[in-house]
This record gives structure tokens, C-alpha cells and sequence, in this order.
């Protein structure tokens, strides 16, 4: 598949380190392999964090970070086009950024063990916060009593600040440095070094709720918060730099079945011939609306998730550096992320020529979850290349995840009336993603149909 | 636990002869296994299906099941799970079970790993592990002499497992016929080398582990490096007593249904499954035949030195190095991490790059130093050098921001700030804590 070729555009470089510019000119750009909207001006080096501006905005606005010290913020108008609107700096890369609730203010962490808070009307900015450390993490929080900025640093600290004093509100030590955070109020879970997950709650004051357990084996290197139904936090998204994530509640009726892990950003699915790659996961998000997740990953792919359906949604063609950074705009229309170098490789790795890209892509449609009562039954009859099997329908049945008796009813259906229109829905409900690389949908369903007659003798078997 | 009668008999795969617990991991293990198209990767449901598929969509004919050890490639045989398996091979299966737990049920006392509960995330690790202690004939005798020295027990008496190899061979190759190699099923620990947290290495591979050997709970001598990597730390893996007092001849290990199947299909084979005859050969001897190394031996990029030209940024205490090699990336022979190997995030190593640092001012009262990691209670805790929490000092900073009685709606920090933090900095919070 694609992987192949473009991993070699990788690995062409290796051992050119920055004077291997070269290479990258001469291979095909591939910088955007998924047509989407670039962001004008971008940052000049990687970036490191998105964040799309409150739902109590008019308009979107979206806030960069970035390894050139530099935040920035564009507006994103609704024909796609974005328009730099202003720029603050610090000292330090900045590695975080998040907004008031009203939009005034975005705030920033950075490297330089400062945080600011810039205020967009006035397009001031002033600092709020002094860690003994850089600032890895940066959250605004809400609450009804009080409102403040939580900031999460390499010092082992997790800090509260008014926006008004130098000095934080409240301090709480963690075991380890701070490496991803996330807010929804009144939660708020911090991801650390050594595999240690922190739940605090922000009811009346922050403090520590629960220490969790890591789900996962490696580092961990990003984490959201999802909500349930009625909007309420209820766990967490956690990725580690082994190409994993763990989907993690917080207090499941049934532990053991609720929290589960999976794989994801990885080189050649089942090619065993060479070693199979494992990337890093980047950065996970939250669609607003479905809930579902998007991750990115430094294989330079973004994929979409249905946590609750457990099954990929998509997946992107790779891009030719990481992905960093990825964000949802309020109304979930506009999926943010940022192509460049993440610093996976060392680095020799990096190219300091290479243009980093913030790309926009419409997410309403891609991230709805699907309707699995339509997919299960139909990739049945795809399963067996045409042919049904008793195997197949008792597969399903097995697994639990769909109602044996609608499979059978759409067997039914399928058996009965061949109408060529019928088994095309169902071969649409029913392709696999996986198998997309394949032949034309047509030219499938022209045998699809030719299978007409071991259909119905398949269907035959089923019923003796 | 331990209760499995040898006359039930555990769920295998006729294509490569592994066990199974549950006959739907198995069915899990045939499609992403056996039954997976090797051009696009998708999932089929049995041997015939696949060849449809292939010759169907791909213009291709297939002549084997992939993956399947000799003899057992037959495409046209159409196996799902347990079913439509041959009779001869269902007797011949059954006749080598008993012989095996015969010769199991003198030697084995221990060993027994079950309880796992984590096992639902389909990691191949656990749940796709043939249990050792199942009675795939062939497997013992050569791979249990090449293990004690994997389990990375390098301090372990050696008396201890002396006198054990000579019984290993004991156990022949029971299955005429068979290959008595089968270079492409190491078992277990191939799985577990994708996937384990490399800290001893040594308790997931409880399960190929040789009898005689001390369970993996409690002190491991010889592994000063470990000490922090007490069972809790990777409970899928190394939670799992060793049970000194189970039957001997039926350990189980209880495999949960994995929860995510479709997800993460497309990459679930590669790690999934130490199966499949021409499918890492070469990881097995490599892992086993390296008796000192404490961690994974099969993916030895150098664990240099966590960038100790450090700077002030991040300082790490030395003592975390030692004490967590646990999330560093040994992975087996057939994957590999793209990421560094020390235990700091991308961030921490970019951000100590001089580039990024020399805009950086100097705070003098740096001191990285962690302080001693207290329970996190509701005061603050200022760390020293800091003044005492001043929460209305902010006219050291200058003006707060407007001031407002509730009339700007926009820009205002202030609105709802009703009876605001007064009450954190008290020595006594008023409201209880959440409940």
C-alpha cells in the first residue's frame, strides 16, 4: 500500500541529516496527500499545539503554538479561507495553549517556565504564571465558584493561577513531570512521566481524586477527556508512544469490559516480511458533537475512531512528516492538524527547510458514527467473497455484536431478491475500509451478483 | 483456575496447532491469521473464503493458507474455529493431549498463570498466547531448554534450573511426523516482545516458563534495577500469580473476549500472534539463547543514555532512569518503535537542545529539585524559595485586569467569580471535598 512508498521518503534521508534537503525537493510533495485547506502563514517551526476558539465565539478562530517561540492566531472563515490575525512570543517554544471560555483570552504555555495570558481585544499579553520548569500543559477551568488557569509543568508541579497574582492559587505535587492534561470540567486528568495518570476534581478547589493505574505499557505522551451523554466527563483517551491508545473510564459499571485498548498509527498492518513500525501517538481529540476521536500519530496519519462502535472510522494517507497537533472547531465542522517534525526520530532527522503545514479538513461528515445494524449483517455476505458461511453468520452471532436474528432476516432478504440494486446497498454498507485498496465497487458487484446462484445455495446451508 | 479436565479439550487452531481459550479468540486468531487477505488486508471467514476473495477481487490464486504450519495449508478445507476440523487430526490432537499431560503432571507444580484482567484490550500479549503449559507436543522440547536463561532472571540460583533441562528433553516430540522444530512458533514470548513493558522480563513469560521455576512474584534477586516494577505496574502481564498449588496438569489461563476486534484489525496481526510457521523465525533464538540480559534482548538498539548532556531545563532525578526502564521500547524482532529510546518525552529531549534554549533567561531560583512528593492535600504547597500563597498580591504584576461589576460580558475574567478562592487558601476548605 501506500505505506511502502512513502516510508522510503523517509528513509532516503537517513544519514543526510540537514544537508539532505535534496532529497525531500526531488520526491513528489506530499506534504497534503489528503486535499485539504492549508492554513496561510504558518509557523516556522514544529508546532505543537491547535486550539479552536469556545462555542461562545462567533466565527472560528484558531490558536498555534509553536518551536519558534511564536503563537499565533488565524481566523478561519467559513470558505475555508484563514486570515492571520496576530502573534504573540515568548522565550521558549511554546508547548500549550488553551482559551478562556468567553474567547477574550488564549493562554500560553511555554519552555521559558512562563505562562501568558493574551488578551485578544487588546492583543496584550502578560504573564501569569512561573513554573521552576517548562510548562507542558495549560488549561483554562470554569466553575461556578471560580474560574483559573491549571498549569502542569516538567517540575513535577500542578499549578493554579488567578490571572492576577504571582503567586499560584494552589500548588499540588505530582509524582512525575506533567506530559498531557486535559479539563472538562469538574474533572481534570494529568498524563506523567513514568506511566502515572492523575485525576483531580475541580468541585469547590482542585484536588487529587484518584491515581489510576496505567492501561498502557509505554510512555505516555497525550490524553482528552470524553464526555458522556449528558455532557459529563466521564474518562479519558489516553495514547502512548507505542501506537496505542486506551479508551479509560473513570468509574465503569463493569471495568473489565468497559476500558479497553487499541492499536493504532503503525507501519505495514500484517506484512511480516519487514519489522513493523510503531509510532507514537500525538495528540487525540474529541469530536464536539458524535464524540467520536481523532488521533494523530507520527507516522503522519490521522485516523477517526468510534470508541463506543469500537471500530476505525478512517484513516489518512500518510503524510510526509508527523502529524503534531490536532483540533475540532466548537461545532465540530473543522478538523485542525499540523504537519511537522515531531522530533521522533532524533535529530538528524530534522529538516530545517521543511515547511510545516496546518491543514483543515471538513470533519461533519467523516466523524459520524456509522450505523452498525446495516454494516455487520452485509459485510456477512462480503466476508466470504460472495459466498455466505455458516461460519460467518455464527461469527457474528459470537461476537455478540449484532442481533442474530437481523442477520438472518438480511440473508434473507439478500437471497431472496437478487435485485442488483439490493446487494449493491449492501455492498456499500458493508465495505470494508480495509479492503478499499480493491477493485471498483462495479466491477465487485458485477461478480458479486454473478454469485447469485452460491448465494442462495450458501443460504440453503444456513437453514438445513 | 486449574480446573480444566483433560478430557475437555481447549479450543486450537488446526492451521497452526496453538491453543486457545475461548473458540472466539480463536475464530479472531484464524481471520487475522489464516483467513486474512495478503493484499488488502481484509479479514475472511474460512480458508475457501479467502481463495474466493483472492481469485475473485485480486485476480489471484492462493495455494495455501498462509501462516499454517506443513501439511495443514489445505485452502480448500473449509475450518471455522473448531469446526469442519479433520477427525483424524481431532484424534490425533486428542491422543498427543493426553500424553502430554501425563508427562506434564510430574513435572509441573507451579506455574500456573490465570487471573489476568486486563486481557479484554486484544493485545496479543496475553490473550493471544499459547499457554505453555497446553500441550502443543512439539513446542516444549525446543523451546523450554532455550528459556530459563529469557526470563531474564539473570541472578536467579542456578541450581535452581540445573537440574531442570535435562527434563525438558525429556519431553519428545510426541506428534510423528512433526517437525520437531518449528522455528516460526516461538512460543509466547514472541508475542510478549511486541508488546510488554520491558522492565524484568521475566513475569509474562510465566506461561512458556519451564517448571522448577520460582514463580516470578515476589524478590527477584539479581535485578537491583527492578525495584520499582512491582507487579503493580503492568497489570495485564505481570500481574498474574504463579500459583504454587494448582493442579499441575491444566493451567488456565483465562482469556477474556477482546473487546475492540474491528478496530484494530488492520494492525492486529502483526504482533498478534507468535503463529505461523514462516512468521519471525528468528526471533526465538535470538531472545533465547541470551541468558544474562534482564530486559528484552531482541531489540537492542542502544539504550544510550537518557541525553545526559542535560541542561537546566529538565532535570531528571538519576534515580528515575534505573527505576522505570519500564516504559522503554524493547519490542520484539518484528516491530519497532519509532521513538527514543530514553524515558523522556519528545518535548523534554527537543527542549534541551541548545537552539531552543538560548532565548531561555535564567531564573536564578531554578532549583529543579522535586520536592518530597507529599500526599496532594488541599493546601498549597509552595515549593521552597516560593513566597506564601498572596492571592490579592497581584499588584506586584500590575493592574489586575478591568475591574468589573458584572457589566462587560466579554472580556472579563471577573463575572462569576462569586465567593472566589478565598476559600483554598484557608487552612480549612468549607465545602467537603467531592464525595
Amino acid at each position: 500500500m501506500l505505506t511502502t512508498s512513502n516510508m522510503s521518503l523517509f528513509g532516503t534521508t537517513s544519514g543526510f541529516g540537514t544537508a539532505g534537503t535534496g532529497v525531500f525537493a526531488n520526491t513528489a510533495d506530499n506534504h497534503n496527500p489528503m486535499k485539504d485547506v492549508e492554513v496561510t502563514s504558518p509557523p516556522d517551526d514544529s508546532i505543537s499545539c491547535l486550539a479552536f476558539s469556545p462555542p461562545s465565539m462567533p466565527g472560528n478562530f484558531l490558536i498555534g503554538g509553536s518551536w519558534a517561540n511564536d503563537v499565533r492566531c488565524w481566523e478561519v472563515q467559513d470558505n475555508g479561507q484563514t486570515v492571520p490575525k496576530a502573534q504573540q512570543t515568548h522565550t521558549g517554544p511554546v508547548l500549550d495553549v488553551c482559551w478562556s471560555d468567553d474567547g477574550s483570552k488564549v493562554f500560553t504555555a511555554s519552555c521559558d517556565k512562563t505562562a501568558k495570558m493574551w488578551d485578544l481585544n487588546s492583543n496584550q499579553a502578560m504573564q501569569i504564571a512561573q513554573h521552576d520548569g517548562p510548562i507542558r500543559t495549560i488549561h483554562w477551568i470554569k466553575a461556578p465558584n471560580y474560574s483559573c488557569i491549571m498549569t502542569g509543568s516538567w517540575d513535577k508541579t500542578l499549578k493554579f493561577w488567578d490571572t492576577r497574582s504571582p503567586n499560584p492559587m494552589m500548588s499540588l505535587q505530582m509524582p512525575e513531570r506533567a506530559y498531557s492534561a486535559d479539563v472538562v470540567y469538574p474533572m481534570a486528568v494529568v498524563a506523567t512521566a513514568d506511566r502515572g495518570l492523575i485525576v483531580y476534581q475541580l468541585e469547590n478547589q482542585p484536588s487529587e481524586f484518584r491515581r489510576i493505574e496505567s492501561p498502557l505499557k509505554h510512555q505516555h505522551r497525550c490524553l482528552a477527556i470524553f464526555k458522556d451523554k449528558q455532557s459529563k466527563p466521564t474518562g479519558f483517551a489516553l495514547g502512548s508512544i507505542e501506537g496505542r491508545v486506551a479508551i479509560h473510564y473513570i468509574n465503569p459499571p463493569n471495568p473489565a469490559k468497559d476500558n479497553f485498548t487499541f492499536k493504532c498509527h503503525r507501519s505495514n498492518g500484517t506484512n511480516t516480511a519487514t519489522p513493523q513500525d510503531i509510532y507514537a501517538v500525538n495528540a487525540i481529540s474529541f469530536h464536539p458533537v458524535h464524540g467520536t476521536l481523532a488521533t494523530v500519530g507520527s507516522d503522519g496519519r490521522f485516523s477517526f475512531w468510534d470508541k463506543d462502535a469500537r471500530t476505525k472510522l478512517k484513516t489518512s494517507e500518510q503524510l510526509d512528516q508527523a502529524i503534531t497537533a490536532c483540533s475540532f472547531n466548537s461545532n465540530g465542522n473543522i478538523f485542525a492538524y499540523a504537519s511537522s517534525y515531531d522530533w521522533s526520530k532524533g535529530h538528524e532527522y530534522y529538516n530545517p527547510q521543511k515547511k510545516n503545514y496546518i491543514l483543515l479538513r471538513n470533519a461533519a461528515e467523516e466523524l459520524k458514527p456509522r450505523n452498525k445494524k446495516c454494516l455487520r449483517p452485509s459485510a456477512v455476505a462480503i466476508a466470504g467473497g460472495g459466498r455466505i458461511y455458516r461460519g460467518a453468520l455464527s461469527a457474528y452471532a459470537l461476537l455478540e455484536r449484532v442481533d442474530k436474528r437481523l442477520v438472518e432476516l438480511q440473508l434473507k432478504a439478500q437471497g431472496v431478491n437478487q435485485s442488483e440494486a439490493e446487494i449493491k446497498l449492501f455492498y456499500k454498507n458493508g465495505k470494508d475500509e480495509h479492503s478499499a485498496g480493491g477493485e471498483q465497487p462495479e466491477k465487485e458487484l458485477k461478480k458479486l451478483v454473478a454469485e447469485e446462484g452460491q448465494l442462495k445455495r450458501a443460504l440453503g446451508m444456513k437453514n438445513d | 483456575m486449574g480446573r480444566k479436565k483433560k478430557k475437555q479439550m481447549k479450543p486450537w487452531c488446526w492451521y497452526c496447532n496453538r491453543d486457545f481459550d475461548d473458540e472466539k479468540i480463536l475464530i479472531q486468531h484464524q481471520k487475522a491469521k489464516h483467513f486474512k487477505c495478503h493484499i488488502c488486508h481484509k479479514k475472511l471467514y474460512t480458508g475457501p473464503g479467502l481463495a474466493i476473495h483472492c481469485m475473485q477481487v485480486h485476480k489471484e490464486t492462493i495455494d495455501g493458507v498462509p501462516n499454517a504450519i506443513p501439511g495443514r495449508t489445505d485452502i480448500e478445507l473449509e475450518i471455522y474455529g473448531m469446526e469442519g476440523i479433520p477427525e483424524k487430526d481431532m484424534e490425533e490432537r486428542r491422543r498427543v493431549l493426553e500424553q502430554k499431560t501425563q508427562a506434564e503432571s510430574q513435572k509441573r507444580k507451579q506455574n500456573q498463570d490465570d487471573s489476568d484482567e486486563f486481557e479484554e484490550d486484544e493485545e496479543p500479549g496475553p490473550s493471544f498466547q499459547p499457554p505453555a503449559t497446553q500441550p502443543q507436543t512439539y513446542i516444549p522440547p525446543m523451546t523450554q531448554p532455550g528459556m530459563p536463561p529469557v526470563h531474564g532472571a539473570p541472578g536467579m540460583p542456578h541450581g535452581n534450573y540445573t537440574g531442570m533441562p535435562p527434563m525438558m528433553p525429556g519431553v519428545p516430540p510426541m506428534m510423528p511426523g512433526m517437525p520437531p522444530v518449528m522455528p516460526g512458533m516461538p512460543p509466547g514470548m514472541m508475542a510478549m516482545g511486541g508488546m510488554m513493558p520491558p522492565g524484568p522480563g521475566m513475569p509474562p513469560m510465566m506461561p512458556g516458563m519451564p517448571p522448577g521455576m520460582p514463580p516470578p512474584v515476589g524478590h527477584r534477586p539479581g535485578m537491583p534495577h527492578m525495584p520499582h516494577v512491582p507487579p503493580v505496574t503492568a497489570p495485564g502481564m505481570l500481574n498474574r500469580p504463579a500459583i504454587p498449588t494448582a493442579t499441575p496438569p491444566a493451567p488456565q489461563p483465562t482469556i477474556s473476549k477482546p473487546l475492540f476486534p474491528s478496530a484494530g484489525q488492520a494492525q492486529q496481526a502483526a504482533v498478534s500472534g507468535p503463529v505461523g510457521t514462516d512468521f519471525k523465525p528468528l526471533a526465538t533464538p535470538s531472545s533465547a539463547s541470551d541468558p544474562p540480559k534482564p530486559t528484552f534482548p531482541a531489540y537492542s538498539q542502544s539504550s544510550a543514555a537518557p541525553a545526559s548532556t542535560s541542561s537546566g531545563t529538565v532535570s531528571k532525578p538519576p534515580a528515575a532512569v534505573a527505576s522505570k526502564p519500564a516504559s522503554l521500547t524493547n519490542l520484539s524482532a518484528t516491530s519497532k518503535l519509532i521513538h527514543p529510546d530514553e524515558d523522556i518525552s519528545l518535548e523534554e529531549r527537543r527542549a534541551q537542545l541548545p537552539r531552543y534554549q538560548r532565548n531561555i533567561p535564567r531564573t536564578g531560583q531554578a532549583h529543579m529539585a522535586a520536592p518530597p512528593g507529599g500526599t496532594n492535600g488541599w493546601h498549597d504547597a509552595p515549593p521552597a524559595g516560593h513566597a506564601p500563597p498572596a492571592p490579592n498580591a497581584w499588584s506586584v504584576w500590575g493592574p489586575p485586569l478591568r475591574e468589573c461589576r458584572g457589566t462587560c460580558r466579554v472580556a472579563c475574567l471577573h463575572t462569576d467569580r462569586g465567593p472566589p478562592w478565598a476559600p483554598l487558601i484557608k487552612e480549612d476548605p468549607p465545602g467537603p471535598p467531592w464525595e
